[in-house]
């Protein structure tokens, strides 16, 4: 089930890549074994696995956060060994700072970076209004909930532009209708104005089928990658699309190939 | 005797201060009218002779009375806590801060620092009696040494608690060390550190007046050891009143400042809304 890639060189380039934890006294724990994935520019790529698989050590290592036991890494040809300069993560937890309002949280990007965070006061006011907090700028995170909270985070993770961004479950804690409607201002936000390049972590089979433009599957520990599955559907994904005969039929699809390989069933 | 007598009477108010905090002035004004009442009904109920518990009215007077001579006292005892806390403040962050970043640190001073939690410090006090003498310099040692404690292990805890994701979020932002610690790490430390700070004042003031209890020749605490050698209960209990004014005053000021420094942690918030 390979998908061919476009011919262009690949932004992320990942190739036998293992990872092993071994910490005294916990025992060995193979998490990752020989994976190879190539990610493109403007592309977004779930990755789909059940739970322990090594979804978020895949993630950690691709965005220079943990470090492989073996294999290599490479961002735009050159080997990644600190954490991405130009990177955007999404926790499963916002992990926003209590203390600061909700623009305050999202210009922390900048602040973090020591850069100074006015001169893009105005792009983070337009980027929580285009995710329905306009006139939430300046509550804090306690008077928001869970899902507004995840939506900060998110614009966090957009407000620099990242080259890449990576999200680890972020829908996991939110409720199913708020999760729907995450989902498709996720798409909005990735696809316009241009293409973002996202890798995605969920275990949600509609979650990866609506968002991603390639599903990929991995294995139950070591995390494999088993298949991998084409979405053709047009972007931004709309709500309603949910219902059409084409979603249904990758999610189908996107069930056998768990199916076949194990991960639904042995 | 009398040491464990006034720290749990010390401690008492501190919880009573707490409750007076979120209670509101109304409420606080009724749980002091109830504390009146309750003094005279004890004297009542037992028939209790004025040189054993004087009734309020006649604290009053005698605080109306010896006012000047009072204040002066107060004013002895006050200098000695504000020393004594701010020298815990002082050294106690510090070494929280070295407990929270360094490994070798926390397994030097840890354990000994637990262990001589469970030491009463007050035990040290004719100690310092036979280094320093009798007055300010013995006082503020003994006040130091109970209020440090607090300080120190609240700080290393409140540093060391912080949640593991954020730190991962701040290399994820490409923060360094020193910015992950003036932007995530302090601030989310900042109640802890807060409660270590509110305990520490009250300790503070019972290390000043047990000082003056062991080696005092002025002070509070001296007034009322004075007082009940010569029977005069009346004017012991108007020392004891104001030593308890003082502890409740100190505590609201840290709280005051809390409040100014967390203004928008949730927990302020939350409270003052
Ligand atoms: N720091 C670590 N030390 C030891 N083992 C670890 C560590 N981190 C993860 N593991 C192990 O590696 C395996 C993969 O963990 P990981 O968190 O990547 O899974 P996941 O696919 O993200 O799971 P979930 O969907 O539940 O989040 C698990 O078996 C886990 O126990
Ligand atoms: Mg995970």
């Amino acid at each position: 089930m390979e998908v061919s890639g476009s011919a262009a060189a690949p932004l992320l380039d990942v190739e036998q890549l293992s990872k092993v934890f071994d910490a005294a006294g916990t025992g060995r724990v193979e998490a990752l074994a020989s994976i190879d994935l190539r990610i493109h520019e403007g592309e977004f790529v779930a990755l789909l696995g059940p739970s322990g698989c090594g979804k978020s050590t895949l993630l950690s290592i691709l965005s220079g956060l943990d470090s492989p036991s073996g294999g290599t890494v490479r961002l735009a040809g050159e080997p990644v060994t600190a954490p991405l300069a130009q990177m955007g993560f999404v926790f499963q937890r916002d992990l926003l700072l209590e203390w600061r309002t909700a623009l305050d949280n999202v210009l922390m990007q900048f602040t973090m970076r020591g850069a100074d965070p006015r001169p893009h006061r105005d792009a983070a006011l337009r980027l929580l209004a285009s995710v329905g907090l306009a006139g939430f700028e300046d509550k804090y995170p306690w008077q928001l909930s869970g899902g507004m909270r995840q939506r900060v985070a998110i614009c966090r993770a957009l407000i620099h532009e990242p080259q890449v961004l990576f999200m680890d479950e972020p829908f996991g804690a939110v409720d199913a209708l708020t999760r729907e409607r995450l989902n498709s201002d996720l798409s909005t936000l990735c696809s316009e104005p241009e293409a973002k390049t996202v890798l995605f972590v969920t275990h949600d089979i509609d979650e990866a089928v609506f968002l991603a433009d390639r599903v990929v599957i991995m294995s139950p520990r070591p995390g494999r990658i088993v298949a991998e599955q084409a979405i053709g559907l047009p972007k931004p994904r709309r709500p309603e699309m949910r219902g059409h005969d084409e979603f249904l039929h990758e999610v189908a699809r996107s069930r056998e190939l768990l199916l076949d390989h194990g991960v639904l069933r042995d | 005797m009398a040491v464990e007598a006034a720290e749990t009477q010390v401690v008492s108010l501190r919880d009573r201060a707490t409750s007076i905090a979120t209670g509101g002035p109304v409420l606080s004004f009724v749980s002091l009218l109830l504390t009146v009442f309750v003094w005279y009904l004890l004297i009542w109920v037992f028939d209790l002779q004025p040189f054993v518990l004087p009734p309020p009215h006649v604290v009053a007077g005698q605080m109306w009375n010896h006012g000047p001579m009072l204040l002066a006292e107060t004013q002895v005892t006050l200098l000695q806590i504000l020393a004594g806390f701010a020298l815990s403040v002082l050294v106690g962050f510090p070494i929280g801060m070295l407990i929270a970043f360094s490994r070798i640190m926390d397994r030097l001073l840890y354990p000994p620092l637990i262990v001589s939690q469970a030491v009463p410090k007050i035990a040290l006090a004719p100690v310092f009696l036979a280094w320093f003498g009798f007055g300010f310099r013995t006082n503020v040692s003994i006040s130091f040494l109970i209020a440090v404690f607090p300080v120190i292990i609240n700080t290393a805890l409140g540093l060391k608690s912080l949640d593991p994701d954020m730190v991962r979020l701040g290399r994820a932002m490409g923060a360094s060390r020193w910015r992950l610690f003036v932007q995530i790490r302090l601030p989310s430390a900042m109640p802890a550190v807060f409660a270590g700070l509110k305990i520490s004042m009250t300790f503070a003031v019972i290390g000043a007046v047990v000082g003056e209890f062991v080696a005092g020749s002025a002070g509070l605490g001296y007034a009322i050891q004075a007082a009940t050698g010569l029977f005069n209960m009346s004017l012991a209990f108007a020392a004891i009143v104001a030593i308890s004014v003082l502890g409740v005053v100190l505590f609201f000021a840290v709280e005051l400042v809390e409040r100014i420094v967390l203004r928008s942690h949730p927990q302020q918030q939350r409270t003052a809304a």
